[in-house]
């Protein structure tokens, strides 16, 4: 009798803390994950990217982004619902930075990479989305090659 | 160890586990836990394990 009282209990008991613990790895997972997204042909939309309108500083090139001098370029991220950090990673042939446009300042690396990591709170907010102002090279006109977007928690 | 105390040994560290997922964050643990459902359930495995393994020992007796 108290055998299978104890079979039973015990598969109900696993039933139970097999969905508790099944539930709390899907959490977790959620938690820990991060989106990851590349825009390497600018000239296409981005589900997660854009452009901002009336921004200076930079052409299209035979569907490449060209910064000039000196220049800059503006884009839009979008948020992702429980992601509220974002990782922006650039790659460019010439210097390149990411401004931080609350604390007025620029940030340009020397290489040809930059990448900065930004609490959404920090970017400008603009029709629901986030601005971003990505900087060229003072001296030098040079080309955008990819964004590379992480969101995460 | 018998299936028994196995059983109850589980339930009384899940129970345990979620105690302490609720001291240290209430409202994570309250919005992916299903407390109302745990709770009950798991209270009364313990329950009726402990005293069907009480009744075992007295008829042994």
């Amino acid at each position: 009798m108290n055998r299978w009282l104890g079979i039973a209990g015990l598969g109900v008991t696993i039933i139970v803390w097999g969905l508790v613990g099944w539930r709390f790895a899907a959490v977790t997972t959620a938690r820990l994950g991060a989106v990851t997204t590349t825009w390497t042909d600018i000239d296409q939309p981005h589900p997660y990217l854009a452009w901002t309108p009336g921004v200076s500083s930079y052409t299209f090139e035979t569907g490449r982004l060209r910064l000039g001098a000196g220049g800059s370029a503006r884009f839009l991220v979008r948020p992702l619902a429980r992601f509220r950090t974002v990782e922006i990673t650039l790659e460019a042939d010439v210097g390149i930075g990411l401004d931080d446009e609350h604390r007025n300042a620029s940030q340009r690396q020397s290489g040809t990479a930059a990448r900065r990591v930004y609490h959404l709170d920090d970017l400008v907010p603009l029709d629901g989305r986030y601005r971003f102002t990505v900087r060229g090279s003072t001296t030098d006109v040079g080309y955008l090659r990819s964004i590379t977007l992480r969101y995460r928690r | 160890m018998t299936l028994l105390r196995l059983t109850i040994l589980i339930n009384l560290l899940g129970l345990a586990a979620l105690q302490i997922g609720l001291i240290i964050d209430q409202r994570l643990i309250l919005s992916w836990v299903p407390i109302g459902f745990i709770w009950p359930i798991s209270t009364a495995i313990i329950v009726v394990l402990v005293v069907a393994g009480r009744q075992d020992r007295q008829d042994q007796l």
